[in-house]
């Protein structure tokens, strides 16, 4: 039997509960609409206007930046080149990721020491590790070539040249991201049961067969997570472009987000660049989608 | 009795209160009279070049009580334009600020910078016509001055002696011609023995790097120009801008020139010649532990350097902060600062009367390098102050790439630039 007192009593503690927990988040809640959701929304109208940087005013122009991007054969390979560097880098790093996990899953090697070095590289911040790459890409006296000559190879012009300088910053950024990557997927593997595997092995799998029947299919949530996190860090790769190439040579390098930078701030046409910027999200949230759905179909 | 006692009472409240107010007032008036202006000065001097700067602006708050100058390093030229502009936008920027001088036609047409004309005519200490015309024509934008010249460099070549020795040349063989720089190069290049180099002329040959400030210059050496007289269109797709083109490619292709020479391989000892700012000289090269000198650019049909620095805007609009920053201006741009700061840096001197001073003339005697990079004053020409000049050096500075790095012939890549800078010209 339910008294009315203890109702009221039971409410007045969830009311009490979710003031307190209010007072809580609501300094984050203020700090995330302040400087993320009214910057996103200001952007969003910044698209529609011709506003030049160092102006206070500007104009609307409607649909005008949306048509001319339409036409900006420099966006469109812009795109392709992010595309790229985005697929390439969630794959070899998931991938990388995967065997990290594999390896260090288990006994000794899992400790949060091993945990800890797997994650330094995606926690120093990224001109530190720019400036170390770059002395690592020297075609002089970087150790990237030191250890190819040492294996009979020329090595090539990392950074200098337009056929390298992308795959030298992919190289970099799966390096970057492989230790966080396999954490996640330590994670995911600590969550599969171990009697689910020595099960399949006595109902006569091989260990490979094991990992690809029954691992990979129960990995999917982390993959999925590892995947799109990757996916959208390639799509908005700003930092590496900006200290180490300037989106040369010959625009090798020049992403979406580097030539939102080159419009807006180069050419200080922030409309045209807030446009571009919309045209990021759309092509992401597309390629997170597609994710996403892939996903959905394994089972 | 009482009621007495009470308008005595209300009285004295009275007069209390306004002595009160009268001496809060006398104290804030006070305390503005005492309290220094203050202004805030941004910068992008990095390393010993900084160290130097932020001297002069303590020495000048030092003289000068009544004003406090604020320093804020703005990181590169590159992040510090981004952060001025940004700041600008928002009405938040500083109250004068070092930049770029091809920065002046957004900050005059924005409405942020303060127009000098007026304040240079009526200033007794600036003296016009004491400061190098050339270095007026980097701060002029539609007629007007809009910034001050203040740390003024320009291309020169400089050489590593050590390995001229080791190569068996002599300064008399150093290169004063293209033809010669050639002719030099590829002997040193063919050489069988001798020192190992890391490049024979450190030359920026990517856009990242400024490609486009030397190759300018090598474009006026040729009679070229960038763009026609009424800059309704650009020029340098022109013959002799196809000429320097493939006067580079050909230094390229006999070994010369690389788009891959190490970082800092001048200053690693392991480069014979580089083409680069004269400013380097008493600064990031002050160090240096092999001995190095300087001399003009090789030429071809006419001697020019470029001109580079930057310049100082003005951009307080309250007036007595405009006056102070007005008065820093003028300090750190005086005949006595002025002829300072280059005999530290190495920047040229602004003004005629402090290269003629005997301190001048005679650092220049002990130091015959300074001489040289300062007698190029005279053959140095600035590239043109105008709203798309950004946007079209890029496009130029791409061309070059395409030239260099992806084999592109030189008048198909200049004139693709070309077709692209016209259109920015016209604002399409």
């Amino acid at each position: 039997m339910r008294l009315p007192g203890m109702r009221a009593g039971k409410k007045s503690k969830l009311k009490r509960s979710l003031s307190g927990s209010l007072a809580l988040v609501l300094p984050s809640l203020f700090i995330f609409l302040l400087f993320e959701l009214v910057p996103v929304i200001y952007s969003f109208y910044l698209s529609f206007t011709d506003w030049t940087l160092g102006r206070t005013a500007h104009q609307v122009v409607g649909l005008g930046n949306f048509k001319a991007l339409g036409q900006d054969l420099e966006l469109r390979q812009a795109v392709l080149r992010t595309g790229k560097y985005s697929l390439f880098t969630a794959f070899f790093s998931a991938l990388g990721g995967i065997v990290l996990a594999l390896l260090l899953r288990g006994g000794r090697r899992e400790r949060p020491l091993s945990k800890t070095v797997l994650l330094i590289p995606s926690i120093v911040p990224f001109v530190v590790i720019a400036s170390l790459w770059t002395w690592i890409y020297d075609p002089y006296y970087g150790i990237a070539n030191w250890l190819l000559s040492r294996a009979g190879v020329a090595g090539p012009a990392w950074l200098t040249s337009p056929r390298w300088a992308l795959t030298a910053l992919i190289i970099m950024a799966v390096w970057r991201e492989m230790g966080y990557n396999a954490l996640i997927l330590l994670a995911g593997l600590g969550a599969i049961s171990g009697e689910v595997l020595e099960s399949s092995l006595i109902d006569g799998c091989t260990k490979f067969q094991s990992w690809i029947y029954i691992v990979l299919p129960l990995l999917k949530n982390s993959l999925f997570f590892v995947l799109a996190i990757q996916i959208i860090r390639g799509f908005e790769v700003f930092g590496p472009i900006y200290t180490m190439t300037g989106g040369g040579p010959a625009k090798a390098t020049t992403t979406m987000v580097y030539y939102m930078y080159q419009k807006a701030f180069q050419s200080y046409q922030v409309g045209y660049g807030a446009a571009v910027s919309w045209v990021i999200v759309l092509i992401t949230f597309f390629f997170f989608f597609m994710i996403w759905k892939g996903f959905r179909g394994v089972e | 009795m009482l009621q007495k006692t009470k308008s005595y009472l209300k009285t004295m409240l009275s007069v209390g209160k306004m002595f009160f107010c009268a001496l809060i007032l006398m104290g804030l008036s006070f305390s503005a009279w005492g309290a220094p202006v203050t202004l805030e000065y941004w910068h992008f001097y990095g390393a010993e070049v900084g160290r130097e700067h932020e001297n002069l602006v303590a020495e000048f708050n030092r003289l000068h009580p009544d004003i406090q100058v604020n320093v804020l390093y703005g990181g590169t030229a590159w992040t510090m334009r981004d952060r001025l502009f940004l700041a600008l936008s928002g009405n938040q920027g500083p109250d004068v600020a070092s930049i770029d001088q091809f920065w002046i036609s957004q900050l005059a047409d924005s409405g942020h910078a303060v127009p000098l004309d007026e304040l240079i005519k009526s200033s007794p200490s600036m003296q016009h016509d004491d400061v190098f015309p050339l270095y007026w024509n980097t701060a002029v934008y539609e007629d007007q001055i809009w910034s001050m010249p203040f740390s003024m460099s320009n291309l020169v070549l400089y050489y590593n002696r050590g390995l001229l020795e080791e190569l068996s040349l002599g300064e008399e063989d150093l290169p004063r011609t293209w033809d010669q720089l050639l002719e030099i190069g590829t002997a040193v290049a063919e050489r069988e023995g001798g020192p190992k180099l890391a490049a024979i002329l450190d030359l920026p040959l990517l856009a990242a790097k400024g490609n486009m400030y030397p190759w300018v210059a090598f474009l006026w050496q040729n009679g070229g120009e960038l763009f026609s007289p009424g800059f309704d269109q650009v020029e340098f797709q022109s013959p002799a801008g196809v000429e320097t083109m493939s006067f580079w490619k050909e230094l390229q292709n006999k070994g010369l020139i690389s788009a891959h020479t190490p970082e800092k391989a001048w200053e690693s000892g392991k480069v014979l010649f580089q083409i680069a700012s004269s400013a380097r000289m008493l600064t990031n090269y002050r160090h240096l532990d092999f001995s190095f000198g300087i001399a003009p650019l090789p030429r071809k049909d006419f001697r020019v350097t470029g001109v580079g620095g930057s310049n100082l805007a003005l951009f307080a609009k309250e007036e007595q902060k405009q006056a102070a920053a007005w008065t820093f201006i003028e300090w750190i741009t005086s005949p006595e600062t002025n002829l300072e700061w280059s005999l530290r840096t190495g920047y040229a001197p602004l003004r005629r009367s402090a290269y003629s001073s005997r301190a001048f003339q005679e650092a220049m005697d002990e130091n015959p390098d300074l001489k040289a990079a300062f007698q190029e004053i005279l053959y140095a020409r600035c590239r043109p102050n105008i709203p798309s000049y950004g946007d079209i050096s890029r496009e130029l500075g791409y061309a070059i790439e395409e030239v260099m790095l992806l084999g592109a012939k030189p008048e198909e890549a200049l004139k693709k630039a070309a077709v692209i800078s016209n259109k920015i010209l016209q604002g399409q």
